[in-house]
């Protein structure tokens, strides 16, 4: 019982995850705004660790940033070690949360992009010597939280959705076993 | 619905596990170059089609939203003829992209005769950067097509970037537009060396990248002078042209000039690259 439920888990995330990273690189890549494009990978990362606490959220938020470091072309495991943090980081919200209220989730959602971004920035950017830090926050980091919050308003909705359909099944399954 | 296992592992030392595992992980693939193969693998069979699928629909989305204005004229000129001018705005759309897809092809070929010396192979953009940041893209040939680490990649008129990373059936492409890029040029005319590095900042605003330590004693170079790879780079092959020179500042050590060039080759839209299946002989 236990097992069946685990495995529908793990392809459902598996399945969104996949979704995501798709949606990201190949579907808004062409349609950007303003310079950039959403980052599905935050919305769900954040989203599942808001939802379902923080060992589900780390987990997603690790194998989000494995694929995204396989398709980066640099080393290994800085951007699973950022996600790792985010997906923490949601889950200790998660006491807050209330499944048909949206404004955490949004404001989370936009505080975990802007924090993405800022890592991003410090390690990639600040560290080999470039200082402006306004202009890549309004020209980078900014938009990309307005459209991601953009985007979530829709995304969630799919990934709330997803959670009721598993939190249905395993309360079913725990009534049957009482 | 209560927290399953709550007394099995207190969530604090899953992170710290995790965190540890990755920091090692990054280690590792910074002091060896490990690239995570048996994961990777899942990587090739599983995003990389659906990339290739899921590119034409978007592409294909795109060429839709310039249709739709003129089908809008079409209504307000005659709303009669509507439904056969969905009929035929439907089969222009498919033998539109169709004829945009011939005419890059058709310049590529062209550029393939100009760059003749090389062996090149064509392949397509799949998939974008996967962050605002960094000016990647991911091409639908691997090392099944003889794809290697550092082979530079050309486009329309010009340098594109160059292979960083590869796997089965797909190739990670690093711009020359990127923040992190440099690359060692010279000036076509003179055969002047400098240094062009891509900038987030400059390419976001003007549209232009960087070039420092040109040694210019003679001030011959001058603004629209053509910037090609040079001779001396240990990984691009000679003679690309990069882009034209926009403006120069004479440096503080009164040695070297900097300055700004706009690149040919146009980042926004690129659909299909060639790749140079030839890799500069080095010596090291």
């Amino acid at each position: 019982m236990d097992a069946k439920k685990t495995v529908k888990l793990i392809f459902s995330l598996a399945g969104m995850i996949f979704i995501a990273f798709l949606l990201q690189t190949s579907v808004f890549s062409h349609l950007k705004l303003a310079g950039v494009s959403p980052n599905f990978m935050v919305i769900l990362t954040t989203s599942w660790g808001l939802m379902r606490g923080r060992k589900q959220g780390m987990a997603v938020g690790a194998a989000c940033g494995l694929i995204l470091d396989f398709f980066s072309g640099s080393y290994l495991g800085v951007y699973a070690l950022i996600f790792l943090y985010l997906g923490y980081l949601s889950g200790v919200f998660r006491k807050l949360f209330f499944g048909d209220d949206l404004k955490l989730p949004l404001l989370l959602i936009g505080v975990n992009d802007i924090l993405y971004g800022v890592v991003i920035y410090v390690l990639y950017f600040l560290l080999r010597g470039k200082y402006a830090f306004g202009f890549y926050f309004m020209n980078v980091i900014m938009p990309e939280a307005v459209y991601t919050i953009l985007v979530s308003l829709f995304a969630y909705y799919l990934i709330h959705k997803v959670n009721q359909w598993l939190e249905k099944d395993e309360k079913r399954s725990n009534h049957s076993l009482v | 619905m209560k927290r399953r296992s709550r007394t099995a592992f207190p969530s604090k030392y899953v992170l710290a596990v995790l965190t540890l595992l990755f920091v090692m992980l990054l280690f590792a693939s910074y002091a060896t170059g490990y690239e995570g193969e048996p994961l990777r693998t899942i990587c090739n069979y599983v995003f990389v089609p659906m990339q290739n699928g899921l590119e034409i629909v978007g592409s294909a989305i795109s060429v839709n939203n310039n249709d739709t204005k003129t089908k809008e004229q079409l209504i307000a000129e005659n709303e009669q003829l509507q439904e056969r001018v969905d009929e035929l705005s439907s089969a222009l759309t498919k033998l539109r992209l169709e004829q945009s897809e011939l005419e890059t092809l058709q310049e590529l070929y062209e550029l393939d005769q100009t760059y003749s010396s090389y062996k090149t192979t064509g392949a397509r953009v799949i998939a974008r950067g996967s962050n605002n940041w960094f000016q990647t893209f991911t091409i639908d040939k691997g090392s099944d097509d003889g794809i290697k680490i550092n082979m530079n990649v050309i486009a329309g008129s010009g340098l594109v970037g160059i292979v960083t990373d590869v796997g089965k059936n797909y190739a990670v492409v690093q711009s020359v537009i990127d923040d992190t890029s440099n690359v060692s040029a010279m000036i076509d005319s003179t055969g002047d060396h400098c240094i062009v590095s891509g900038d987030l900042e400059l390419m976001s605003e003007n549209n232009m990248i960087r070039f420092t330590d040109l040694e210019d004693s003679d001030d011959e170079v001058e603004v629209g002078s053509a910037v090609v790879t040079s001779n001396i780079s240990s990984k691009y092959v000679p003679g690309l042209l990069i882009g034209y020179i926009t403006d120069i500042d004479g440096d503080t050590n009164h040695l070297t000039k900097s300055g700004r060039l706009t690149p040919v080759v146009d980042f926004k839209h690129l659909q299909d690259v060639l790749v140079i299946l030839q890799l500069k002989e080095s010596g090291d």
